[in-house]
């Protein structure tokens, strides 16, 4: 059966890199417009570009000591299911679910692949880095799903 | 195909649970469901284990069927 703790480490990166991918479009968009406004020229080199002094290209911390309230409902959240989980949930892995496991990483590695075939390719069509980046984010976080959904389907038909 | 008698001899062996087998081999009560329903087959060392458990050899709980072709 489908780990407990594999649906909250999952759901765990999900978020991280949801944040991530959010902040990090907030930053890049933020310095291209300042970097477009103050050299008027854009492309991939300017991610590259070291920040000059005195330029604030950061983001003021408006959050006012509440970014750390995810992880802890998380943790919380984490704490609750695992004291609530039944028996089985807490069972060590065995043959099965090695196997289970295995095609589970396969399906996954494809649809990353697959990704990782478009990323490249929308790079060399020309799309701005920023873009290129999120596919390979987004394509990540397809190979998850990809991955999870196949070893939920597979614990539902019950066989290897 | 692979068949068993492991819910025959579990019943034999005062009623054992599919759990208390699973805990006894050690693996997951859902795959000794999975091979009691012929849907995975387990490993030589899984046999071997389930069969020891059972006190019988191998062959009195796992038997290798051949699957008739529709056409036969």
């Amino acid at each position: 059966m489908l780990k407990r703790f594999d649906i909250l480490s999952y759901i765990d990166n999900i978020v991280s890199v949801l944040i991530d991918t959010g902040e990090a479009r907030h930053e890049l968009s933020r310095e291209a417009r300042l970097d477009r406004a103050r050299h008027g020229g854009g492309g991939f080199r300017r991610l590259f570009r070291p920040v000059r002094p005195g330029c604030d290209v950061g983001r003021p911390d408006r959050s006012g000591g509440r970014r750390g309230g995810s992880p802890r409902r998380l943790a919380i959240a984490t704490i609750a299911v695992a004291a609530a989980e039944p028996e089985d949930a807490r069972a060590p892995y065995d043959e099965r679910e090695r196997l289970i496991d295995l095609a589970a990483a396969r399906a996954g590695f494809y649809v990353v692949q697959a990704g990782a075939f478009l990323a490249i390719s929308a790079l060399a069509l020309g799309w701005p880095a920023v873009s290129v980046i999120n596919l390979l984010l987004g394509a990540m976080v397809a190979g998850e799903i990809a991955k999870d959904a196949w070893r939920v389907a597979t614990y539902r038909r019950g066989a290897a | 195909v692979i068949a068993n008698r492991i819910r025959v001899l579990r019943f034999e062996h005062g009623e054992m649970t599919q759990g208390d087998l699973a805990a006894r081999i050690g693996m997951t009560r859902q795959t000794v469901a999975a091979i009691e329903q012929g849907k995975y087959s387990p490993t030589l060392e899984a046999a071997f284990r389930i069969a020891d458990v059972f006190g019988e050899p191998l062959e009195a709980v796992f038997q290798w069927r051949l699957k008739k072709a529709p056409n036969d």
